[in-house]
């Protein structure tokens, strides 16, 4: 009665649970401030959509979902114009091989196993560190270097020693090119492999590594995403033909539904409430993945990628 | 109502090409409500009646749906690689149906031999004996086939594209047979090929095929066969209509969906 046919997945599904799963996921990126990317991929496998579609209709859906609030920040100017074009250099490179990787995986057979590998990896680590940090900060422990700005004196102090320095007037930095060019080629490579924005990796290290102050920060991730997932979405539908642009309508309507709800809801809570909040969301997440790694599969047969679909 | 209007419709068939061909040729006549099924937007798979004439009224009815493009596929076998399960091997299949449906008037058992049912084809394992394997990477092991043949089966059931079901087909006085089959929504695009037997002693006493098309159609067809064909284009608009939709979301909510 309220399907809704899914061209390039090739199946049909009801537009309601899609609805819900895109609410969901932009329920808690209103609420916690970071996109949803790495909840909808597996999530969506979750609900049988074929794992490189997933992934590739997610970075479709990323596009659409960061563009207005990359508009936001360009226009109230937190946007590094200097530091995200090289981290979009990075984030393009990374991006078009990993795509190359997807389509060699999913000829082995085995992308389901290396998405959900690597997401057990980035979900166990990245909701790891968060939930130690936010018992630390409910326990009003003092967290050393958070707020300082300029990053690690560590760090610095190691790209200081690096060549192609530039001066990024707006993070008023004076930093080599060569760790954000690296770092968005990293981001550049999940996105294409996860389906993710990966705000969740790239804002952390911009504002603790590099030493981005935050609102720039987040400006300038937001500024990158919507052109290295583009790109990503580009070159999904080039080489793999998996990007379900009708899956990616239908999530963004519901995660933009969502995530008025979202914001509402976080003005309530306090900020570490919400972030051991998201840490549980992460790690339950990652534990489901672990576990069907684990589990003997109940079917023994899978199918190899031809094109599209299966 | 549905019944209704078939029945009428079958009388209609019958009258008439009874009437035109005679009785001799006219011993099976079968047809089906639809002949061509288009996939849109709202497709969620379409059940199809199928009903035809019954020869002799002591005749059993079996029908087989099998699909006429069967390319060769590609399966992987999963495996335990250290502490993980990952695919371990990988084979070329050939000579597999992607949809194999049949329906029975009465237990499989109580009227098909075992020559008809080598003949015709007409359970699974006659599909496994049909069946070409080749490995293409990993090791071999005695128990390949069987292991694939079973996994793949669970898979297409799964998906609703195998099924056998015995007493599915409604016979009416001994003279008129009617049932469905379910096309589900992963059903793939080409012509399908409806088998009708009737059967008794053991001997196919008449026989009558039909043809139903799928095809995907509208806006989902073009979708479809535009990300298929020309990659280019369908990502180009991908990320346009994904910038547009973000720009709009942004005026309407002030706030976006990020």
């Amino acid at each position: 009665m309220f399907n809704i046919f899914l061209p390039i997945a090739g199946m049909s599904i009801n537009v309601f649970l899609l609805l819900g799963i895109g609410g969901l996921v932009g329920f808690l990126s209103g609420l916690f401030g970071v996109g949803g990317g790495f909840l909808l991929t597996p999530l969506m496998m979750m609900i049988g959509i074929p794992p490189a579609v997933a992934a590739a209709s997610d970075s479709n859906q990323i596009v659409a979902a960061a563009t207005s609030g990359a508009m936001a920040h360009t226009r109230l100017g937190n946007v590094d114009m200097k530091m995200g074009l090289i981290i979009l250099l990075g984030g393009i490179a990374g991006g078009t091989i990993g795509v190359q990787v997807v389509k060699v995986l999913r000829q082995m057979g085995n992308f389901e196993f290396a998405v959900k590998a690597v997401y057990v990896l980035m979900l166990g680590g990245v909701g790891g560190a968060m939930f130690v940090e936010s018992l630390r900060a409910l326990r009003k422990e003092p967290v050393q270097g958070q707020e300082g700005m300029g990053g690690s004196p560590k760090f610095s102090r190691f790209f200081n020693r690096l060549p192609l320095k530039m001066h990024f007037k707006k993070s008023g930095l004076n930093t080599s090119a060569i760790f954000p060019f690296s770092i968005g080629a990293t981001v550049g490579f999940l996105a294409a492999l996860m389906g993710v924005g990966g705000g969740f990796i790239m804002v952390p290290t911009m504002i603790y590594v590099i030493g981005m102050p935050t609102v720039v920060a987040i400006g300038t991730d937001l500024f990158q995403i919507v052109f290295t997932t583009a790109n990503v979405t580009l070159q999904q539908a080039f080489t793999n033909h998996t990007v379900d642009i009708v899956l990616a309508m239908v999530l963004l309507c519901g995660s933009t539904i969502g995530a008025q709800f979202g914001a509402k809801v976080s003005r309530v809570l306090r900020g570490e409430q919400i972030r051991i909040l998201l840490s549980v969301i992460v790690l339950a997440m990652m534990f489901k993945l672990l576990f069907d790694l684990l589990m003997t599969p109940e079917n023994l047969v899978g199918w190899v990628a031809a094109k599209g679909g299966h | 109502m549905k019944r209704t209007i078939l029945v009428i419709c079958v009388v209609i068939c019958v009258l008439n090409i009874g009437a035109a061909l005679g009785s001799e040729d006219a011993d099976m006549v079968t047809d089906r409500t639809k002949q061509k099924i288009e996939v849109d937007t709202r497709f969620a798979g379409e059940r199809i009646y199928f009903f035809g004439t019954i020869p002799d009224p002591e005749a059993d009815i079996i029908v087989k749906l099998i699909s006429k493009h069967n390319d060769p596929i590609k399966l992987t076998r999963k495996g335990k690689a250290v502490l993980f399960w990952m695919s371990t091997k990988q084979f070329e299949i050939r000579n597999m149906p992607y949809i194999y449906k049949i329906h029975s008037s009465k237990p499989l058992g109580e009227f098909l031999t075992p020559e008809l049912v080598k003949e015709y084809k007409l359970d699974y394992e006659t599909l496994k004996d049909d069946m070409e394997i080749r490995l293409i990477k990993g090791e071999p092991s005695p128990d390949d086939k069987e292991v694939m043949f079973e996994g793949y089966l669970k898979m297409k059931e799964d998906e609703n594209l195998y099924r056998i079901a015995e007493n599915r087909i409604r016979i009416t006085k001994g003279r008129l047979f009617e049932h469905y089959f379910t096309f589900p929504d992963k059903a793939k695009e080409g012509d399908y090929v409806i088998e009708s037997y009737a059967i008794k002693d053991g001997q196919v006493i008449a026989e009558s095929n039909d043809i139903v098309e799928v095809k995907k159609v509208g806006l989902m067809g073009w979708l479809y066969r535009t990300s298929q064909n020309n990659g280019i284009l369908y990502g180009i608009m991908a990320v346009v209509i994904a910038l547009g939709a973000g720009l709009l979301v942004g005026r309407i909510f002030k706030g976006g969906g990020h």
